[in-house]
């Protein structure tokens, strides 16, 4: 039940997400994947 | 494939511990950059032509070799360059469904369209991939918890991205698309044309975002085309369409802008897809069928359009 609404919540704001236009969807996608996996590499080089 | 490329990067890291590992998360990515560049050109005709098809991917990886050739002045980084760069229109065979060389059909499993298996692929992809970047930290940290958070992250990321598949189209229903979520072709779009202008023959094209796209024929025979869009032209012959008032244009009769000039390139068969480069593909609509066998056949240019 609880998952349920959750995924509801989930699916909600997956059709909210579809309304920002595709170019910059895939924008943000790309450079949020990027920076995750740059910023996060060297902060654990720095610890 | 999205995260997939980054978890490819990221694999690459923990072997070569000499090249940033963001050179190696742009090179991963690069022709996505391509595309979302050529996107926001205006070229969508063509965008998956430029950035994930050969020649113009090979073009791609040789600049990225060289520039990381001339900045750490090693070739072993160089190749390695290159060879990610190749490695992402090879990755997209999995997820996507496009052209992989200039002129040729769209191939893929496109698991892009089917949120489970892909999202069950490209975690396996960064999971690999973690584990390998892992050996490249130092034993202090590759222990600790937050060493994973960067998994934990891409893995959120991509079961977001599948979850906008999901909620966009779930798998294995029909598209049923609501009248505003249809566009008329516009410059530089996959073309489309008509057999003529009677109601409902019209077809419009639909972005349906990474895989997808839909058109709809309302029961014509149909084939899919590219259409450059140098062959695109208003016909002389009809006003155009933002020359009428929107009242003066029922919905069955929403005119085409772009008109196809070009034949078929081949008559014998009743649905062809030609080529699928950008992330719409486009029904050009004959003629309605007449007959059981008959097939739709090569329009000549301007005499059917």
């Amino acid at each position: 039940m609880l998952l349920a609404a959750v995924m509801e919540h989930l699916v909600d704001l997956a059709r909210g997400i579809l309304h920002i236009p595709l170019s910059l969807r895939r924008f943000l996608a790309l450079g949020l994947c990027a920076i995750i996996a740059i910023v996060w590499d060297r902060w654990l080089r720095r610890v | 494939m999205y995260t997939g490329h980054v978890a490819i990067a990221l694999a690459v890291r923990g072997v070569r511990r000499d090249v940033p590992l963001w050179v190696l998360v742009l090179a991963a990515q690069a022709p996505d950059w391509v595309e979302v560049m050529c996107g926001g050109l205006g070229t969508r005709a063509s965008t998956q032509l430029w950035s994930h098809a050969f020649p113009f991917v090979l073009i791609g990886a040789v600049a990225a070799a060289g520039l990381v050739r001339l900045w750490t002045r090693s070739s072993g980084a160089a190749l390695v360059a290159f060879a990610i760069y190749l490695s992402h229109p090879l990755a997209d065979l999995v997820t996507g469904h496009k052209p992989l060389w200039l002129g040729g059909p769209p191939i893929g499993l496109q698991l892009i369209d089917r949120p489970v298996p892909d999202f069950v692929v490209q975690s396996a992809l960064c999971i690999l991939g973690w584990v390998f970047y892992r050996r490249s930290l130092q034993p202090g940290v590759r222990g600790r918890l937050i060493a994973a958070a960067p998994l934990v992250m891409l893995l959120a990321l991509q079961g977001a991205s599948d979850l906008v598949v999901l909620a966009r189209k779930p798998s294995g229903t029909r598209v049923t698309a609501k009248e505003g979520d249809w566009r008329l072709a516009t410059a530089g779009d996959w073309g489309l044309g008509t057999g003529d202008w009677k109601p409902g023959t019209e077809a419009l094209y639909r972005e349906d975002g990474d895989s997808s796209t839909t058109c709809r024929t309302l029961g014509m025979t149909r084939a899919f085309c590219r259409l450059p869009p140098a062959a695109c032209r208003l016909p002389a012959s009809r006003p155009s369409p933002k020359a009428l008032p929107r009242h003066h244009r029922q919905r069955h009769e929403r005119p085409m802008r772009r008109v196809m000039h070009e034949p078929l390139m081949r008559h014998d068969e009743r649905a062809i897809t030609l080529v699928v480069a950008a992330r719409v593909q486009v029904a050009i609509v004959l003629r309605k069928e007449r007959g059981r066998h008959r097939h739709a056949k090569s329009v000549a240019r301007l005499k059917h359009a």
